[in-house]
């Protein structure tokens, strides 16, 4: 079984699919034991199972019935793997035998997917909070997106929506007799507990739940004046977002709009958490520009004040980034609390403050959508794309899900890198490691998708010498609960087994994943980045790499030439090299909000997406043969070509110079040349079939050689060719010369060489 | 000026002229006297002839004020001319007359003689005999009533009629009926004091005994020969029309007279005094107030009764003193026969009535008097000029008392000085003519008269009005006056509909030209010299060069040549269009913007229905179109514990609402679409009222939080101005500014009474005063049913130069229709905003305080963030050094202010007044409107700092101090008995007494705190005229009216029915009547009405059948019906406030009781009635001279 297929049937892969024995052996593999989980795998064949799960009753494990566990069908007994306490089977389970098993117990549900009898009381909660300092285009185009949007959600779902510029605006959705909206000072911090006053919310919120005498109407509770079922307010809705107006205050030509984004999301949070507490909902927010006034401020009102760059923050020349950093992380915290995810959505060309939002977007597993402006497809199709359904019309969107990881005792959890929260649940399983989010062996996501994938990280804590039983495997559980569209809680439950392997076991190093090892150091890297300087974490990054190199290598010894590498680690190195260079850890010609974007991205993305970030595919058109993949390098650039380039963030059609020209002279629509404009339509197609499935839709670029916007290319290739490597003797060199004086692939893997062979490092 | 140096001058002349003839006719006692008696008696006669007042006569020809003074000889003339006699020999020769006897009583002839104009002369031979009595009675008898007459009703045209012809005219009026009921007040003065004068001579002849005797005799006989009177007259006439002083002099002499009779009780003394003082008087009249002669002597006739006018005496307490058996009220006063006599004599017609009523009013002075008896006492039963007028009421009235079995009035109501009478004629005289602003010699229209003015260099009287129109030239003389120097303006007041309209200039970039010292606009009173290169300003004298682009070549007589294109130059009152100096922000149309409660309170007692109806009534006419100034933009929120504003925007379908729930840092949730067009928004901003009602109709909130609706309009208005009204139905608990409930009746009458007066903390005044900065005035609608703190709340509209209304306990039903009005009133009258007003004065004096509700950050500038046309604004003037009585003082009224349509303007009122050394002149043209209103102004300013009680009292005594320095200096010739009354302040006792009832002033633990302060600030910016009626509401009687009222006219003037005083008395059970103050009106109707009024007016046939709830009068097509709407409509139009229709049907509605509460003249309120209060007050201005008789002489004649 290979990687994919196990990704396919589990959602997960390791980077190390047998692990080493011992502690100090497991620090040698350089790279973690970790895995890449997708708890809500998209599976055809899932088991869905309508019963509730059974569960070890030790009161510190918990673990759930799961094919690894030793059944005795005799005794009605199983063994959790766990903990090895010897749980009998609940009554119904009676009839147990090795013939007849429940479907939990079966070897190939490794993955299994309960319902349980539980269901939400509350339908999943959309809060818009849109922002109206926008250009009228902008602002209409946003409207009808919003508009379409509603009929895009279940028919029960809760809609509220929140209007802000120089003032934020409630809109209380359930007053018939005309459009009413609570208003807040832009300018001023409210604090929950104020804004739970102000809406009149306050003794709802205090109240407990008063039981319903059947037959009556619920009394209305705070929340029915502000967030209604879609199918009761869509008319008011849409009449209130079609009459909504541009922020009508005046703006000096001077100066930016005011925008109080900061209290709109203190008041959206303040909303949700004052009306539905630890309910599945999301609040999406629809920014056009930078926070300009208030908390949350990311920058002043007036021009001459520039958003801050990375090299302003690098020089901590920013005014208000640390307090904007704080003050957005505390609505993250408040709203991963409560389990309301944030979602956001930029149509700015400028940035947004999405650097200092991000913890927002982070910590609740939401979702971030950078483009241009509301007009752009790039917004328009994510945002629908996030109303995606499945066959059984329910939305693809878990909610308020907690991912609880538990293993085997060899093994300990390290902490997460994704898009999460801690649950803040210490149990035997928690490492003394942290990598990422640690201390804990639950993490809280407020919203998942099919998509959302987690970095988990793992230590062996076995000691040298306490020899495994060969053949002995260890175990983990995900257990995945959330709140299903349809209401439903849901408990997916994946299982998985790996063997132990003694240190120099061959095995280790053949069960080597190297792009999940790729990505999963990608994350940490990401994740240092965030925190430490970024030559710190390349340094980080090379140094792990040279060991990995000196560890798994095969080599002599100061002889660079003898260096090999196995085929399942051979394009390790050249992951790193780009790595390094891309926008993840590079910030040269990013802005703090792209960066900001480009990491949040990577954290979601599965192995295959986040490699392709890491390291995009380049795909060759020309007439001679099928279109094939081509290296990433600069080489790769030759004038009767058409290139496809996908970084996942933008995919872009390059056509080279003698293509350009005859595209230029319009042969693909005269006759007789068929075959050049199917040239030039092949990358057109698959590029669509890569936007299918790719959210949020990539930008896609179209151009020519020597065309401004090749520098989009140029930019991701290896600079094998530069300007200052142009041949001696007049040579032309081969492909396109880059200007750069970063070091090729080639000089790298040299330098590699040396290194990872030199002995001491 | 020049009117009144030729008055004074004239007089003089006059009286030399004259006077040297007189004195002849006057034997040697009048030697002294003569002169001065004499030439008024000349004057009088001569007036008479030729109206000498010429002028003046012309001017004030029924004015019984310094014209009519003048031509009243009695009161005007009295009080100058009495000083002044005094002066002249007159005053000294006549105290020692008195010290004897005989002299005493000739003198008294004399001056009687003299006053009563030629009557006297004639009289002179006539006195001796007892014909003369007799005639001196029926004079009285007459002259009470032509007094009466001439005083009363037509006091005005009276005096015109009365000075040339009263003394004839005046026996025959008199004959017809003894018109003293009708005028008996002011005429009696004069009539009486003939009588009295003759009854005097022919007493004084013959001993004071005898006198005494004789007068009762006279006053019996008299009754009879009112012929004699005439002849009297005439002889007067002879004698000298200083009858009017004489009759001053007169009623003096007959209060001595009778004192003198008395005297011969307590002899010498009260003769001396009683006699020293006529001639005094007559003298001093002469001297002092040659003008006020000549009225005399036009008033020849009246002097008698004048002395009113000038002073009026009441012989209350001297009675007593003589004895028991002189009533006080008479002159006589029962104490001695001759007291006694002398008011028969008088009153002959009625004597026996009169005697009667002496007699039975004896009691009753008695009792009132017998204090002052002993002050009294030795002056003899002189008795106040009042005595005259009461003399003469009692007289008279005792007949009617009588008819009336209320022994109660001590004095007869009919014989005190009565505003009916003296508004009515003033009435009549400005009905028939304009008043031309520049002419000193007329007197001011009253307040309460509705005259059309022309504007000759002074400012309309609707904008400015002084205290008096003759500035003493010194502190000195001021102190003297008691009275205060003050100015009511009123800066935007509405213009009649036939009065020419305001001028703007608009000087360009440059803007209008100024004093370059003081600032001062160029105006009238500016003088070119240099041949038009310079300007000397009258408020500083610098002299300016003139800009090249206003120069302008002076003509001959040194005026510009283009003067007639130069209306700042002709007119008192200009404006100027200003260039963006003015500027504090741009100008822009007002904003009105109403906030409206929707709490619980609001909803449940109907106000929210109702405020909304009322507001769109307000703001649209039947036909949709605004009736807003053009640009005017409305704004509209709600609040309740959170502030809801509307988007009322024209683009959109519905209006949207935001709610502002942060109130403790509250801010305007929009930009657009807050402030509206009426016009473009007009469908969507009644669809948004509207629905209101049924918006909140749930809401079960109570708090209201106002402070913040005020802070965020005030954000909203920053840029602009304009006016915010606010309907607040409690006390505000919540957010900011919110406060305590504090008032507790315990507090009520303590010392700490007066905190509930002030704010309770800052808050509202710097919400305020922020306010004002932003040029945002406020008005507050209140509607609680409990303690709102109106002294807190109301700050905002206070400092703001806003209003405050109050309606407690609301009920739609009952007050819906005046809540409606008051919107509409709000809105639609004339309005200006973002102002700064300044008074500048001339060289010599100086602004010392201002009083009105307004915002100073320094001491010369009002700052005033809205203003309307019912505003007025005190400003107490002090000197700053001596003033040149050779030039007029001057004063400008600068206002600097956006008008509601967004213009900016700077309004100028000039007014420029003679000054004068004379105190005599200070009183005659004194304005005791204006006085009142001030007063009025600065008792509430101490009312913060003083117990209510104390304040009252300070007013009361103020108006004492004012009466006797009038008495001490003017009038000191009179006997101390005697109640003196300057003409113009003849009325000050009734309306302080009106003051000290009006709720604002009044105790009892009916009012409380909210209503006290609500009713003081209203009263701190309430206009002259307002205030008039304010005081003493009005009320005419409906129920028979013909067909002349209830007419509108050409000039949308609409004759009213015969004013009735406002007394429960005055009331017949089979009668209707209405009565207004401004702020309520009633119709009372009789328990016998006659139904076919009923029906007339309501289409119902009894009283019970008529619905007392109804608001308004039914649309009948009955004459009646017509008539009634058109008076109310007429009244209203005239009015600052909306005022609702009451019903009160006789002893079945519970109104009633509001009702009675407005009839002053009747013990109510706290407070004693009228008559009892006259006596008082002259019981107190006797202990006042007589305890510091001195003071007389000082001042003054010193001067002199």
């Amino acid at each position: 079984m290979n990687f994919e297929e196990i990704e396919d049937q589990d959602g997960i892969r390791f980077s190390f699919n047998a692990w080493p024995a011992s502690r100090i052996e497991a620090t040698r593999t350089v790279v973690p034991i970790a895995a890449l989980y997708t708890p809500l795998k998209e599976r055809e064949d899932l088991p869905l199972i309508y019963y509730e799960p059974v569960t070890c009753k030790q009161h510190t494990c918990g673990a759930i019935l799961n094919p690894y566990c030793q059944i005795d069908p005799r005794g009605k007994l199983w063994i959790c793997p766990f903990c090895l306490h010897r749980n009998q089977f609940p009554t119904h389970y009676r009839d147990i035998s090795n013939t007849n098993l429940p479907a939990e117990l079966l070897a190939k549900h490794t993955t299994i997917e309960y319902t349980l009898a539980r269901s939400a009381q509350i339908p999943p909660i959309f809060l818009y909070v849109v922002d109206t300092c926008i250009d009228d285009d902008d602002l209409k185009a946003l409207k009808d997106s919003l508009v379409v949007s509603l009929s895009l959600l279940p028919p029960q779902a809760l809609v509220g929506l929140i209007t802000y510029g120089t003032m934020t605006q409630v809109h209380e959705l359930g007053y018939g007799e005309c459009p009413k909206s609570y208003v807040f000072r832009g300018s001023k911090d409210y604090s929950c507990k104020q804004i739970q006053e102000m809406l009149g919310l306050t003794a709802l919120a205090n109240r407990p739940q008063q039981p319903v005498r059947p037959g009556q109407p619920a009394p209305p509770t705070g929340g029915s004046r502000f967030l209604l079922p879609v199918q009761q307010c869509e008319y008011n809705l849409s009449s209130i977002l079609e009459q909504l107006q541009r922020d009508p205050w005046p703006v000096a030509t001077d100066k930016r709009a005011q925008r109080c984004t900061g209290v709109a999301m203190s008041v959206a949070v303040g909303l949700l958490e004052a009306t539905f507490q630890n309910t599945g909902g999301r609040i999406m927010l629809f920014v056009g520009g930078a926070c300009s006034e208030g908390p949350g401020m990311v920058v002043g009102t007036d021009f001459k004040e520039r958003l801050r760059s990375h090299h302003d923050i690098e020089k901590e020349d920013v005014k208000h980034y640390k307090k904007a950093s704080k003050f957005y992380e505390g609505l993250a915290k408040r709203a991963s609390t409560n389990g309301h995810a944030i979602d956001i959505f930029a149509g700015c060309l400028d940035q947004v403050g999405l650097l200092e939002m991000r913890s927002m977007v982070n910590s609740t597993a939401g979702t971030m959508v950078l483009s241009d402006s509301f007009t752009t497809s790039i917004f328009k199709q994510s945002f629908q794309k996030m109303f995606e359904k499945d066959a059984e019309g329910n939305l693809k969107m878990g909610f308020n899900a907690t991912l609880a990881v538990q293993t085997t005792k060899e093994l300990k959890i390290c902490g997460l890198i994704g898009h999460a929260v801690s649950a803040d649940k210490k149990t035997a399983s928690v490492g003394e490691t942290e990598i990422g989010i640690g201390n804990t062996s639950a993490w809280k996501m407020c919203a998942v998708s099919p998509k959302t994938t987690n970095g988990i990280y793992f230590e062996v804590v076995n000691q040298q010498g306490q020899t495994l039983q060969p053949g002995s495997r260890g175990l983990i559980q995900f257990v995945t609960h959330y709140q299903h569209s349809s209401g439903h809680f849901k408990l997916r439950v994946t299982t998985v087994a790996r063997s132990w392997a003694e240190g120099n076991s061959p095995i280790i190093a053949q069960s080597f994943d190297q792009e999940t090892a790729a990505v999963l150091m990608a994350r940490i890297a990401v994740f240092k980045a965030e925190i430490d300087d970024g030559p710190d974490v390349l340094r980080w990054l090379d140094r792990m790499l040279i060991r990995l190199c000196q560890k798994f290598g095969d080599y002599r010894k100061d002889e660079p030439q003898s260096f090999r590498l196995n085929d399942n680690f051979s394009i390790y190195p050249q992951f790193m090299f780009h790595l390094r260079r891309s926008q993840f850890l590079q910030v040269f010609n990013s802005s703090p909000d792209e960066t900001a974007y480009n990491r949040h991205i990577l954290n979601r993305e599965d192995v295959n997406n986040s490699l392709i970030m890491i390291q995009p595919t380049l795909m060759s058109y020309g007439f001679d043969g099928e279109p094939q993949p081509v290296l990433l390098d600069s080489v790769s650039i030759k004038p009767d070509t058409v290139l496809l380039l996908d970084t996942f963030f933008y995919i872009l059609i390059f056509h080279g110079e003698t293509i350009a020209a005859w595209r230029k002279a319009g042969y693909q629509d005269q006759e007789g040349y068929e075959n050049f404009k199917e040239l030039l339509e092949a990358p057109v197609v698959n590029s669509q079939e890569l936007l299918v499935e790719r959210f949020p839709i990539p930008r896609y670029i179209v151009c020519d050689q020597g065309g401004s916007q090749q520098r989009f290319l140029l930019a991701k290739l290896n600079p094998s060719t530069t300007h200052a490597s142009g041949g001696q003797y007049g040579n032309a060199p081969q492909g396109q010369a880059i200007f750069t004086d970063d070091v090729s692939l080639q000089v790298f893997m040299e330098h590699l060489k040396k290194l990872a062979v030199a002995g001491t490092s | 000026m020049s009117n009144y140096p030729p008055q004074q001058q004239q007089p003089r002349p006059y009286y030399q002229g004259q006077g040297q003839p007189p004195p002849p006719q006057h034997p040697g006692q009048q030697s002294p006297y003569g002169v001065p008696v004499n030439p008024q008696q000349q004057q009088y006669q001569q007036q008479p002839l030729k109206p000498p007042g010429g002028p003046y006569g012309n001017v004030r020809p029924g004015g019984p004020q310094p014209g009519h003074q003048a031509i009243r000889p009695g009161p005007g003339q009295l009080a100058p001319g009495v000083r002044p006699m005094p002066p002249g020999a007159g005053g000294p020769p006549a105290r020692p007359t008195n010290g004897t006897p005989p002299h005493q009583q000739q003198q008294q002839q004399q001056q009687q003689h003299s006053y009563t104009g030629g009557r006297p002369v004639g009289p002179p031979g006539a006195r001796p005999p007892t014909g003369v009595r007799p005639s001196i009675q029926q004079g009285r008898t007459d002259v009470p009533l032509q007094a009466g007459m001439a005083t009363i009703s037509p006091h005005h045209p009276n005096p015109a009629h009365a000075q040339t012809p009263t003394p004839i005219t005046t026996p025959a009026t008199q004959p017809q009926s003894p018109p003293r009921p009708q005028l008996p007040s002011f005429p009696h003065n004069a009539a009486p004091a003939p009588g009295q004068q003759q009854s005097y001579q022919q007493q004084q002849h013959p001993a004071y005994a005898q006198q005494q005797h004789q007068q009762q005799q006279q006053q019996q006989q008299q009754p009879t020969p009112p012929l004699a009177n005439q002849q009297v007259a005439g002889g007067i006439n002879g004698l000298n029309a200083q009858m009017s002083a004489m009759s001053v002099g007169a009623n003096n002499a007959v209060n001595t007279p009778g004192y003198s009779q008395v005297p011969s009780q307590g002899p010498p003394m009260q003769s001396e005094a009683a006699k020293p003082k006529a001639g005094a008087r007559a003298k001093r009249v002469f001297a002092s107030d040659p003008s006020a002669p000549p009225p005399s002597s036009g008033m020849a006739p009246p002097p008698p009764a004048i002395p009113q006018p000038g002073m009026e005496t009441q012989n209350y307490g001297q009675q007593s003193n003589q004895g028991p058996a002189l009533q006080q009220a008479g002159y006589a006063q029962h104490q001695q026969p001759d007291a006694s006599y002398q008011q028969q004599q008088q009153q002959p017609p009625y004597m026996a009535q009169q005697q009667q009523q002496h007699q039975h009013q004896q009691p009753h002075l008695v009792h009132q008097q017998q204090p002052h008896l002993a002050h009294q006492q030795p002056h003899l039963a002189q008795q106040q000029q009042y005595g005259q007028q009461p003399m003469n009421q009692s007289q008279q009235f005792r007949p009617q008392a009588p008819a009336q079995p209320a022994p109660r009035p001590r004095i007869d109501p009919d014989q005190i000085p009565s505003p009916v009478a003296v508004q009515e004629a003033d009435q009549e005289e400005w009905d028939h003519k304009p008043f031309v602003t520049s002419l000193r010699t007329s007197p001011t229209p009253l307040a309460s008269s509705d005259f059309m003015a022309i504007d000759g260099g002074n400012c309309n009287p609707r904008f400015f009005r002084m205290t008096t129109y003759n500035l003493p030239n010194t502190e000195d003389l001021l102190n003297t006056s008691q009275l205060p120097m003050g100015l009511v303006i009123q800066p935007l007041a509405q213009l009649r509909v036939d009065e020419a309209p305001i001028e703007t200039v608009d000087f360009g970039d440059a803007g209008p030209a100024r004093c370059r010292r003081c600032n001062a606009y160029i105006n009238p009173y500016m003088i070119f010299t240099n041949g038009g290169q310079r300007f000397v300003c009258n408020m500083c004298l610098f002299e300016n060069d003139v800009e090249p682009g206003y120069f302008c070549n002076l003509d001959m007589n040194g005026r510009r040549c283009d003067l007639d294109q130069r209306p700042e130059l002709r007119n008192g009152t200009i404006e100027f269009a200003v260039p963006k100096e003015y500027w504090n922000k741009t100008p822009a149309a007002a904003a009105y913007v109403f906030a409206i409660d929707v709490s619980w309170n609001s909803v449940q007692s109907g106000m929210l229905h109702r405020c909304v109806t009322g507001i769109k009534e307000a703001i649209w006419d039947h036909n949709g179109v605004s009736k807003l100034a053009p640009g005017a933009q409305i704004g509209f929120l709600t609040y309740d514990k959170n502030v809801h504003f509307y988007n009322l925007s024209p683009t959109l379908e519905q209006a949207q609402m935001m709610v502002v729930p942060d109130v403790s840092d509250v801010f305007v949730p929009l930009s657009d679409g807050f402030l509206v067009d009426p016009q473009t928004s007009q469908s969507l901003v009644e669809s948004m009222l509207d629905m209101l009602p049924q918006l909140f109709a749930e809401n079960k909130t109570t708090e209201a939080v106002i402070g913040a609706v005020v802070q965020s309009v005030r954000m909203a208005l920053e840029s602009r101005g304009g006016k915010l009204v606010v309907f607040q139905t409690a006390l505000p608990t919540f957010g900011p500014g919110a406060l305590r409930h504090r008032d507790e009746l315990k507090l009520y009458g303590t010392e700490k009474e007066k905190t509930l007066y002030a704010p309770q903390d800052d808050f509202y005044k710097k919400l305020a005063e922020s306010c004002v900065d932003a040029g945002l005035s406020i008005d507050l609608f209140l509607f609680p049913n409990a303690y709102v703190d109106v002294a807190t709340l109301g700050c905002l509209s206070s400092i703001t130069g806003g209003e405050t209304h109050m309606f407690t306990n609301f009920n739609a039903d009952r007050d819906g229709v005046k809540l409606a009005g008051e919107i509409n009133r709000l809105v639609t009258r004339p309005f200006g905003f973002n102002a700064l007003m300044r008074v500048r004065c001339s060289t010599g004096l100086r602004v010392a305080e201002h009083f009105g509700n307004f915002h100073m950050k320094n001491s010369t500038d009002l700052e005033i963030a809205g203003l309307d046309s019912e505003k007025a604004y005190g400003v107490l003037v002090k000197h700053d050094g001596k003033l040149d009585e050779k030039t007029e003082a001057s004063f400008q009224v600068a206002l600097l202010y956006t008008t509601a349509d967004g213009r900016r303007r700077v309004r100028v009122h000039n007014f420029s007044t003679p000054v004068t050394t004379l105190l005599g002149n200070v009183f005659r043209w004194a304005d005791m409107d204006t006085t009142i209103n001030f007063l009025s102004k600065g008792a509430i300013a101490q009312a913060l700092s003083k117990p209510l009680n104390e304040v009252r009292e300070a007013l009361t005594d103020k108006c004492v101090k004012i009466l006797s320095s009038y008495r001490r200096n003017c009038a000191s010739s009179t006997a101390p008995g005697q109640l003196i009354l300057p003409e113009s302040f003849k009325l000050f006792p009734l309306y302080t007494l009106s003051l000290l009832k009006s709720k604002t002033l009044r105790g009892g633990r009916d009012i409380n705190s909210d209503l006290r302060v609500y009713q003081m600030r209203m009263l701190k910016s309430m206009g002259v005229s307002e205030s008039i009626v304010f005081f003493y509401p009005r009320m005419i009687a409906v129920h028979s009216m013909d067909e002349r009222v209830g007419v509108m006219d050409a000039n949308g003037r609409v004759f009213l029915p015969q004013l009735v005083r406002v007394s429960y008395a005055r009331l017949s059970p089979s009668g209707a009547y209405m009565l207004e103050n401004g702020q309520r009106l009633f119709l009372w109707l009789g328990r016998e009405i006659h139904p076919q009024f009923l029906q007339d007016v309501f289409g119902v046939q009894t009283l019970d059948e008529l619905d007392s709830s109804l608001r308004f009068l039914p649309e009948l097509d009955t004459q009646t019906s017509s008539q009634l709407r058109m008076i109310r409509t007429y009244m209203q139009a005239q009015r600052a406030r909306y005022m609702d229709l009451t019903i009160v049907r006789q002893g079945k509605d519970q109104a009633e009781l509001d009702f009675s509460n407005l009839l002053v003249e009747d013990k109510n309120n706290e407070a004693m009635s009228y008559v009892d209060y006259l006596p008082t007050i002259h019981r107190m201005i006797q202990t006042e001279v007589t305890t510091r008789p001195h003071e007389v002489h000082t001042g003054i004649w010193s001067h002199r």
